[in-house]
């Protein structure tokens, strides 16, 4: 008994890989533990809350192939990133696992604002539906406790984008300023580069002019004084002379 | 340089005049001497000598450029190396008795011996007995060099003689007249232009 | 009990433009947003309040046989305004199957709307450390409010949404607002619905306390009128047990 058991709960966790596609209905009651009217309420619920916002909720109330806790974390949070691309959450109740029966997953947007704040808002929220009058948790307040939850703080990451703009927009001003100061700084680089380059043409004509021989033009002249280089061409000037 | 065209005559350049080295009468052209004194060439060799000295770009006689020489030669480097049809040559000389500074630097152009370029050579004669300073020029050079403004140098520089310092003022003569002599290239380089221009309308 | 009342009166109060001064009045406050809430002198809310409990001493597991559950008939009138102590505070009265229960006061400032304090039959007042903000004229969804420092550390009112909640009322677009304490162990949750010109239109408070739920208090709005022409006879409360 024990092992045919032990066999149909691989054969269902066999079924039940992660790999699984998206389920139709948010609440995924296969062996019919929650009323009809509650699955129903609950599922319309949940799909308006989906449409509405960005956030989603699925229920899965079934056995799941891994034992321990960890595992069936680590097997819902797969899930939940192949199913949603809102932010999410997967409360798996698995009945006739005892620790713990209630497993939730929550979806990666808290890394965003406070990833601690949502562990323990889906533990609180778990110990309060255990708490209920059912011998069972109340899965339905779980559900809807955990939507609103998950509302807020996606709202709540709206709702500190204002301080995040703020940030933002100082981090955009940083970039202006570093933008402006920037485009100054290539300014300013242009600008000396022109000047550079001005003052190297200056300098490489001037070393051209420099370097350049020039020619006077051949003439006929005619010698005088009987000299032949010279025909007494001169200019002279007395100078006081220095004083001793 | 003008191999393609013909050679001008130096009149159409003339920008100096030709004087008598000893009473400073303007000469004709082709006077075979002074007509007022009746200066030439062979009165100073009697005097002087047929050969001169060897003329170099610094000669200081008297040792009052104080070491200086490499400061003067660098400069009369500079122009003869722009200008390499010239050869200029410096010289501080107590003159002889009897000779003026600028007969004396005339006699020395004419008669100089390893003259690589006679007539377009320069020698500035420092004669510190009669204090006076004197620039000569040869044919060629004297065609495109205003004597006025030559003077004008010649009494800058003779400022800084009366300050006792004779190599200052001689750099500063040529750094000058290294100016001046852009300005003269350009000058007859322009001329030269319009004559052609005009002979080629003809 | 007292907490459904103070949601109630909050439900009743919201920013409004106080035009019409009743006899005790004479203030000078900054109106309200009369396009987000204004009551009327002598308007009625009439709500159905339905009490689920446990007796403190029960433990799970628990039976349906001991959970005991009444349903009242509340009644909530806004009295107006009165200056008092320099503020202009509003007054509602609650009536429990016709009978004065406890009133409340109000205030609004800087666009919050707070329960400031209470008072009884005689007009005894008393007011609340610290006072608890209610409503807010410019609700953004994801907004947490914080809670005076006076209150247990941690206190604090979330604003989930806008969102459609249908009563015996009606439907009406309201904000929902989720309020959670944990005052030495005792766990209150409270959600209310505020619907703009109208007030709280439905409120549920949950109670737990050493490990089990002990109250479920949920108070829906069934009739708005405005004058105080309503049944105010007595309803005996219904109760199972």
């Amino acid at each position: 008994m024990r092992i045919s058991l032990i066999f149909f709960t691989l054969l269902m966790g066999l079924l039940s890989l992660p790999a699984r596609e998206r389920p139709l209905s948010f609440v995924s009651d296969p062996s019919f533990m929650l009323p009809e009217e509650t699955r129903e309420s609950l599922d319309l619920f949940l799909r308006t809350r989906s449409h509405k916002t960005q956030s989603e909720i699925f229920l899965l109330l079934e056995p799941l192939p891994e034992a321990t806790a960890d595992e069936s974390k680590a097997i819902l949070k797969d899930l939940g990133h192949s199913w949603s691309e809102k932010n999410w959450a997967i409360i798996a109740y698995r009945p006739g696992q005892i620790n713990p029966p209630l497993i939730v997953a929550g979806g990666p947007l808290f890394k965003e604002v406070n990833p601690s704040a949502w562990e323990k808002e889906i533990t609180t929220l778990q110990d309060l539906s255990l708490q209920s009058w059912q011998n069972t948790p109340d899965i339905d307040f779980l559900a809807r406790k955990l939507s609103d939850s998950l509302v807020f703080f996606s709202q709540f990451k709206s709702a500190t984008i204002q301080s995040l703009t703020k940030n933002r927009n100082e981090e955009f001003r940083k970039k202006y300023r570093s933008h402006k100061s920037k485009k100054a700084l290539i300014l300013t680089i242009s600008t000396l580069s022109l000047l550079a380059l001005g003052l190297l043409c200056f300098l490489s004509r001037k070393a051209y002019l420099a370097k350049r021989k020039m020619f006077f033009p051949e003439t006929n002249w005619t010698s005088r004084l009987g000299a032949p280089h010279s025909g007494g061409s001169a200019a002279a000037q007395r100078f006081t002379p220095p004083s001793e | 340089m003008s191999s393609e065209h013909p050679i001008l005559s130096s009149k159409l350049f003339r920008r100096g005049v030709h004087d008598c080295p000893l009473c400073a009468t303007e000469l004709a052209s082709a006077a075979p001497a002074c007509s007022r004194c009746g200066c030439k060439l062979e009165k100073l060799d009697k005097i002087l000598g047929l050969e001169g000295p060897h003329l170099k770009a610094v000669m200081d006689l008297t040792q009052l450029l104080g070491g200086k020489n490499e400061a003067i030669q660098k400069q009369i480097s500079l122009i003869e190396r722009q200008f390499p049809q010239l050869a200029l040559h410096s010289c501080i000389a107590p003159c002889p008795d009897g000779v003026q500074p600028t007969a004396l630097a005339w006699w020395m152009l004419n008669r100089g011996q390893n003259l690589s370029h006679p007539t377009w050579a320069g020698l500035l004669l420092i004669d510190l007995k009669s204090s006076q300073v004197t620039f000569q020029m040869g044919y060629d050079l004297s065609t495109f060099i205003n004597r006025q403004k030559l003077e004008a140098l010649l009494s800058e520089c003779g400022d800084w003689f009366s300050l006792g310092d004779y190599a200052g003022g001689i750099v500063n003569f040529f750094q000058e007249f290294h100016t001046l002599l852009k300005r003269s290239h350009r000058h007859a380089l322009e001329t030269e232009k319009m004559t052609f221009k005009t002979l080629n309308r003809a | 009990m007292k907490f459904s009342l103070i949601f109630l009166l909050l439900a009743l109060t919201s920013c409004s433009k106080k035009e019409a001064e009743s006899e005790r009045t004479a203030h000078s406050e900054p109106a309200w947003d009369a396009s987000f809430f204004s009551p009327k002198t002598g308007e009625i809310l009439s709500y159905r309040e339905t009490i689920e409990s446990i007796s403190p001493q029960k433990n799970l597991p628990i039976s349906p046989d001991q959970i005991r559950k009444r349903v009242l008939k509340r009644r909530q009138v806004y009295d107006g305004s009165e200056l008092i102590e320099g503020k202009t505070l509003h007054r509602y009265s609650i009536y429990h199957d016709g009978s004065f229960t406890e009133g409340f006061l109000f205030h609004w400032v800087n666009g919050f709307l707070y329960v400031v304090g209470s008072f009884t039959e005689d007009q005894k007042i008393t007011f609340a450390n610290p006072p608890i903000p209610i409503a807010h004229l410019n609700m953004i969804a994801g907004t947490y409010w914080h809670w005076p420092p006076q209150a247990p550390a941690g206190s604090g009112s979330r604003h989930i949404g806008l969102e459609q909640i249908t009563v015996p009322a009606g439907t009406f677009d309201a904000y929902k607002v989720s309020i959670r304490k944990n005052t030495q162990g005792k766990i209150t949750l409270r959600e209310y619905w505020f619907a703009p010109k109208i007030g709280i239109v439905k409120e549920q408070n949950r109670i737990y306390s050493s490990g089990h739920l002990r109250v479920i208090n949920t108070i829906e709005l069934s009739d708005r009128s405005t004058s105080d022409t309503s049944d105010t006879s007595e309803e005996a409360p219904s109760e199972s047990t």
